[in-house]
């Protein structure tokens, strides 16, 4: 998962353990790229409004990589309304949660997600 | 015949043979006047004819003899009744007359004749002496005269103006038929008395004075004033000749006239509008220019035009355009000049200099105008300086407020983000505090948690709604319009908003609607609308109620409706519902929850798109919200 508010950090990975994922974190789009190789992870929570690089340009460089072409992204931020659109990867979200959530809409949205 | 035989004819028959060389004499006077003679016997037969007789009749003198002077003078057979020879026979005496006689061309000639009678020694008239003068040139002179008197006469009496003559005292003299009918009165009343009565008492000063004119060369002069005439006072223009004896002494004065009221009276109204366009080109604010095209001149000009660049009227008279225009030159000057004769108008904005040095901006509306081919242009000055200032201010300050906007929008969207991070951190941890992920909590440790998380559910949907209006509030945020179908997108609102509504145990409907029904408009933000409305009516209605949407086609837009069986509005409040952060009352505010921006954000929604919305109270409960869209 990728988040730059490290408390929001905390408090996401303490909710999916409780749900019995893995959970990796990192704090920004550089980090989280860098370490995707290693990781291989399943799916992908990442935030928008970053310092440096952003979710999208985040998502974009992800897609392009091989490990990560197909592995699933939703998207956790505080922005109501369209985005994905905007940069046209709206196929590439698998979902979209708009803080503060409701813990269950979270375990939910990955729970679909996985399945 | 023969002169001698006449002399000797003569003489023998009055026996004045010793007179015979003063007879000789006698016959030479008489062949040089310039009178025709004739000795005449008792028989009408002439016996001597002398050379100024022959030449007028133009007979030989030697077939003259013995002819009858009745043939030869009227070519008729015996003397007529009105010959003075027969007169002169019959009265013994001397008889004269006049007669005509037609010569051989048919033309007439005219006669004055005289008869003298000749006696013998014993008293017997023994010869007549008939003299005769051609009067026909006379004769034609006096008709001649006669006739011209008639014309004129005829001339005065018929025309329409009116001719007097008065004496130098101003007793009238002579007055025509024109005159008369004028001023309604009998001539004989009017003949020997003054014409001063008659003259408006305004004008007679003026009249007598003027008249004081005919004294001096030349002799004549020109006087308005009003008469009293049949149709009551006029105005009459007088023409008046003083007639004069050999002396200079005037003898009378001639006055022709005529009836100038109706002219007197368009002048009057000429002079009434000139008075009235003069005052507006002297108290316009503005300068009011005419210029001469060709030169430039300022032909006339009121005094604001000087006024208000710093001259005096004189030195305004001297100065041209180019002297005072700042941006053209005087090329320019002449082309822009040209340019309106051309196009026939011209508006533009310039600047001028005044006396001086200030700029001053002008507005200028010229129009050309052609008077006896001569081009003319005709300017207004519109001095706009204080009104560009204040343009340039109010420019300034919209800039200013513009930018503040902006900086307001950047502001909200960036508070709002700033705020909704920790706020997502508070409900991430009171979400696990109430999942017991991280252990236990007693029931009243758990609802706290829950109470927490909530409110930071309803903050940061508070957050959202100040965001969403002030993006609604700035310009920049223009409606994105498509054509789209009404019903399919309040099918998928009501299919969205059908889960909180079920929660609350509340139906939602959708009336029918054709699918072809479209609308243009923004459709997001169509969305927001109905999203907003039906989210309020699920609020504000209690549970298994109803909430029913429609759509259907209305003149020029669509009118979609959302009607409850909610609380209602309270009368008086009705119009304050649109207000921004407004709820019914405190109390509901705390049941129901909400920012209280909703029906702000749907109100905006409407006018950005140039609709109405109107929320109105159900007769029997309920609210219906009626939105109408073109």
């Amino acid at each position: 998962m990728v988040d730059d508010e490290p408390e929001m950090i905390k408090a996401i990975k303490i909710m999916l353990e409780s749900g019995g994922y893995v959970v990796h974190t990192t704090a920004s789009g550089v980090e989280c790229l860098n370490v995707v190789d290693s990781i291989k992870p399943d799916l992908i929570l990442l935030d928008i409004r970053m310092p440096q690089m952003d979710g999208w340009a985040t998502l974009k460089k992800l897609k392009a990589k091989g490990v990560t072409k197909k592995t699933k992204v939703i998207v956790v931020t505080v922005e109501k309304g369209p985005g994905a659109e905007i940069f046209g990867l709206q196929d590439d979200v698998a979902d979209y949660i708009t803080k503060p959530f409701e813990m269950k809409v979270l375990l939910d949205s990955v729970r679909r997600a996985l399945k | 015949m023969k002169k001698q035989k006449l002399i000797h004819y003569l003489g023998g028959e009055v026996g004045a043979s010793a007179h015979l060389k003063e007879s000789k004499e006698l016959e030479h006077v008489l062949d040089g006047i310039d009178e025709g003679v004739l000795v005449l016997n008792k028989r009408y037969g002439i016996i001597w004819a002398n050379k100024y007789f022959i030449r007028n009749l133009r007979y030989p003198r030697k077939r003259v003899a013995g002819l009858k002077c009745y043939k030869v003078i009227h070519n008729v057979g015996s003397p007529c009744r009105k010959c003075v020879v027969r007169d002169m026979f019959k009265k013994g005496s001397f008889c004269e007359s006049a007669h005509f006689h037609t010569e051989k061309d048919g033309s007439r000639v005219w006669h004055e004749v005289k008869a003298y009678p000749l006696f013998d020694k014993a008293g017997k008239i023994i010869h007549a002496v008939y003299i005769f003068r051609d009067v026909t040139e006379r004769k034609k002179a006096e008709d001649a005269l006669r006739e011209s008197e008639e014309r004129y006469r005829g001339l005065v009496e018929s025309q329409q103006d009116l001719v007097v003559r008065v004496d130098p005292k101003g007793q009238f003299t002579f007055i025509n038929d024109a005159y008369c009918r004028k001023f309604g009165k009998k001539r004989e009343a009017l003949l020997g008395k003054t014409f001063m009565p008659l003259v408006h008492p305004d004008d007679l000063p003026a009249t007598l004075k003027a008249m004081e004119g005919l004294k001096v060369p030349p002799y004549r002069i020109r006087v308005d004033q009003r008469a009293k005439t049949a149709q009551g006072w006029r105005w009459i223009a007088w023409e008046d000749y003083a007639i004069r004896d050999k002396k200079g002494n005037t003898l009378e004065i001639q006055a022709v006239g005529r009836d100038i009221t109706d002219r007197k009276r368009a002048e009057g109204a000429l002079r009434d509008s000139e008075e009235r366009f003069r005052s507006i080109f002297e108290q316009a604010p503005d300068s009011i220019l005419l210029l001469d095209a060709k030169t430039g001149e300022f032909l006339e000009f009121n005094d604001r035009a000087h006024e208000n660049l710093g001259y005096t009227r004189e030195e305004f008279k001297k100065i041209r355009i180019p002297d005072i225009e700042v941006f053209e030159s005087p090329r320019d000057v002449a082309d822009h000049i040209k340019k309106i004769v051309r196009k026939g108008s011209d508006i533009f904005e310039t600047k001028q200099r005044t006396k001086d040095g200030r700029v001053r901006d002008i507005l200028v509306n010229t129009r050309c105008i052609s008077l006896g081919g001569r081009d003319f242009i005709q300017a207004i000055w519109r001095d706009i300086t204080e009104r560009k200032k204040a343009e340039e201010i109010i420019k300034r300050e919209v800039e200013k407020l513009r930018q503040l906007d902006r900086m307001k929008s950047e502001f909200v969207s960036i508070a709002s983000h700033e705020i909704k991070t920790p706020l997502s951190v508070i409900k991430a941890y009171s979400e696990l505090l109430s999942s017991m992920v991280l252990g236990d909590l007693n029931e009243k440790q758990k609802e706290l948690a829950e109470k927490i998380s909530k409110n930071a559910s309803h903050l940061a949907e508070l957050v959202n709604e100040i965001l969403d209006l002030s993006r609604l509030e700035s310009e920049g945020h223009a409606i994105i319009k498509s054509s789209f179908s009404i019903r399919d997108l309040v099918q998928e609102t009501v299919e969205e908003m059908n889960v909180p509504a079920h929660k609350k145990n509340l139906s939602l409907g959708f009336d029918a609607t054709p699918a072809k029904l479209m609308l243009t408009a923004d459709r997001e933000k169509i969305r927001r609308l109905l999203r907003n409305i039906i989210d309020n009516a699920i609020k504000f209605t209690p549970p298994l109620g109803r909430i029913q949407v429609s759509a259907k086609s209305a003149v020029g837009g669509v009118l979609l409706n959302i009607s409850d069986t909610g609380i209602g509005i309270p009368k008086g409040e009705l119009g304050k519902v649109f207000d921004k952060f407004y709820q019914v009352d405190s109390s509901t505010s705390r049941r129901y929850k909400g920012a209280g921006l909703g029906l702000t954000i749907c109100k905006k929604i409407v006018e950005q798109h140039g609709g109405t919305i109107k929320l109105e109270n159900m007769r029997g409960g309920g609210t219906l919200v009626t939105v109408f869209l073109p």
